[in-house]
């Protein structure tokens, strides 16, 4: 089974052949490397980032999060289970609009959250009954933690 | 150093990022000492790398650090500083923290706290701007307290109008209504909001322009009573009523209407007997300028009329604040070519939200007329209880043309690596679009007329390449190849294989 090789957390079509690549300077500091590379004739610099399973890539200022493999985990926001609602980032949650065992609509306010003075709502993406909140007001969250689970859910 | 520049000792710097390391340049170029603050957030931060004299502040939520007044005043005692610069942002417009160094002897960079109460109430500021023949647009004369009296005033100066808060500023405490059914709802929604961001619920309305441009004028006032311009600003490209791209000179205003426009700007700082730095902002529908606001402190963008003025108008603010009087007059002050400045923000291209993270590799770009103000180090950690700006890239050129290119250019070699994402692919969409050329925008571009484009397959694809070049050469060192070192033992010895 050839690896899935996701660009963005989407993956790359087609294969990829590091043979194709003239790397003519390459730098290491750490986890950080800095390259400089002919591909198909024309010139390209790049910072390569290492954490973990993840390469951060900057290339003429687009960032990109590279990944070689299946994912471990389901990159926030791009849950398969419609049912978990998870934080998009670091944040902290500031009000939270339902309680465990209430019903919801897909769309509706489930908590608000505050990132960098900037409100923002966390709303179901499925319909069905809140079966657990695992958030309390005030409480600092990182990027990709649950919030809530859906339960019962048709999305 | 001159012994005339000597204004102060020690100036602390009440702020932190970008603002701050801009601020400690000028101290140090005019032989003052400045000290920096920082909260545990900031631990990291490259602006404590800048100072003569770094003081740890408190926890990281703002309000236990760069906004906690007694706290700043007593490093600012403990330390001798003679003046505080307060930056943009946190208490940069806060009269109570300008009466408080008033109180302390200690020099609040800045007006006095008298001129920021009432610039800080915009329903006063606008009454007194209308008293002065300043041309505003038309909206409420004070506060909007019933429905019954908005929805006289709106069938009066017609629909769309914007709710705005007397506290509020940059955006926040607005609403916009289009029509006259949403108009009670609107009315509390922003008084209650405005309750709890600023602690008051006062609410005024204004005709709403849907198709204008955010044009501003820099002003510097001394203590004497001598007002001058240094022209105007153009800022309508915005995300959220935030400034994110911004030039000098404003593009295509005829010649005679710039001039209004600086008069005009003129006369109203004269209104509340300016002192300091400070910009005057109106919008612009193509024909008239209506006043804004008054901004009374030093602007993120101030960085585009330096280069086209050669003024640093941080070193003017603090001869100001010295009691010195200006050393520039409007007749020697006069503009060179053009400039450009893009915000960078830590913040993902297509959504627009804030993106958070850890810096592991910063490379700012260089060229003559390419200048960056920003305080990034490896290890820099962009958090969320501040501002998520990482810096701001300017450009100067002899055109618009040009300027613009050096700033696309600069901004591809602006490197910032590291868990968080920045918003540099949307800048570049920006410059690169021919309205944006052409000075053919408005203050809802960005918004609603720029689609943001993700980056393709081919794209993808070399960043791709770069990662699994560095996979694979990271595994080859790693684990040795096996027959390289059977073949080592074979022959007895250490000798290394081609």
């Amino acid at each position: 089974v050839r690896e899935v090789i996701l660009v963005n957390r989407e993956a790359l079509e087609g294969p990829l052949d590091s043979t194709l690549v003239d790397v003519i300077h390459h730098h290491e500091s750490g986890p950080a490397h800095t390259l400089a590379f002919f591909f198909e004739g024309r010139p390209y610099h790049a910072s390569v980032v290492r954490r973990g399973d993840q390469y951060h890539v900057v290339v003429d200022g687009q960032g990109f999060v590279v990944s070689f493999g299946r994912p471990q985990v389901q990159p926030a926001g791009r849950e398969t289970d419609e049912g978990v609602l998870r934080a998009p980032m670091d944040c902290r949650v500031i009000a939270i609009h339902k309680a465990p065992g209430d019903p919801v609509e897909r769309g509706e306010p489930v908590v608000r959250i505050e990132s960098m003075k900037l409100e923002s709502n966390l709303s179901a993406r499925a319909t069905g009954v809140v079966s657990a909140l695992h958030v309390r007001v005030g409480e600092s969250l990182r990027g990709g933690a649950v919030v809530a689970v859906i339960e019962g859910g048709n999305g | 150093v001159s012994r005339e520049d000597r204004h102060f000792k020690k100036i602390l710097v009440a702020n932190r990022g970008s603002v701050a390391t801009r601020i400690m340049r000028t101290c140090r170029e005019m032989g003052i000492a400045s000290v920096a603050l920082y909260s545990d957030a900031d631990k990291g931060s490259g602006h404590i790398l800048h100072a003569d004299e770094i003081y740890y502040l408190g926890p990281s939520p703002a309000e236990e650090s760069y906004l906690h007044i007694e706290k700043i005043l007593q490093v600012a005692k403990g330390a001798g500083c003679d003046a505080i610069h307060p930056g943009y942002g946190f208490l940069s417009e806060n009269p109570a923290f300008a009466r408080r160094c008033e109180e302390e002897g200690i020099t609040f960079i800045g007006p006095s706290s008298e001129v920021l109460q009432l610039l800080g109430d915009k329903i006063d500021c606008l009454e007194l701007m209308r008293r002065m023949r300043v041309p505003t647009l038309p909206g409420s004369e004070g506060p909007v307290r019933a429905e019954a009296q908005a929805r006289s005033l709106v069938r009066e100066i017609g629909l769309p109008v914007i709710l705005k808060a007397s506290q509020g500023g940059g955006g926040l405490g607005t609403r916009i209504v289009r029509d006259e059914a949403e108009l009670d709802a609107a009315l509390v929604s922003v008084a209650l909001q405005s309750r709890k961001l600023f602690g008051d619920g006062t609410v005024f309305i204004e005709r709403y322009l849907p198709s204008a441009r955010h044009i501003e004028v820099q002003i510097l006032g001394d203590r004497h009573g001598h007002l001058v311009h240094l022209f105007d600003r153009e800022c309508s490209i915005q995300r959220r009523h935030q400034k994110v791209i911004e030039e000098a000179p404003s593009p295509n205003i005829p010649a005679r209407d710039r001039e209004r426009l600086h008069q005009i700007a003129l006369h109203a700082a004269h209104a509340v007997a300016y002192r300091g730095a400070c910009t005057v902002e109106f919008l612009y529908d193509g024909r008239d300028f209506y006043f804004l606001e008054i901004n009374p402190r030093l602007q993120v963008e101030h960085g585009v009329t330096e280069l086209i003025t050669g003024v640093d108008l941080v070193r003017q603010q603090i001869r100001i604040a010295a009691g010195a009087p200006l050393e520039l007059d409007q007749a020697s002050l006069s503009t060179t070519g053009y400039a450009v400045e893009a915000r960078v923000y830590a913040e993902d291209p297509a959504t627009l939200l804030p993106a958070p993270g850890t810096i592991d590799v910063v490379r700012v770009p260089y060229g003559q007329g390419v200048r960056v103000d920003t305080f990034l180090e490896p290890g820099t950690e962009i958090s969320d209880f501040y501002d998520p700006m990482l810096g701001k890239v300017i450009a100067q050129a002899r055109s618009k043309e040009v300027a613009v290119r050096k700033l696309t250019f600069a901004l591809r070699r602006f490197v910032v690596n590291g868990t968080l994402r920045t918003n540099i692919p949307l800048l570049l969409q920006v410059l690169e679009d021919e309205r944006f050329l052409r000075g053919e925008y408005d203050t809802v571009f960005l918004e609603k007329r720029v689609q943001y484009r993700p980056p393709g397959e081919e794209a993808r694809r070399i960043a791709a390449l770069a990662a699994l070049v560095v996979r694979e050469r990271a595994a080859a060192r790693e684990v040795p190849p096996a027959r390289a070192r059977a073949s080592g033992w074979r022959r007895g010895g250490w000798e290394l294989l081609p």
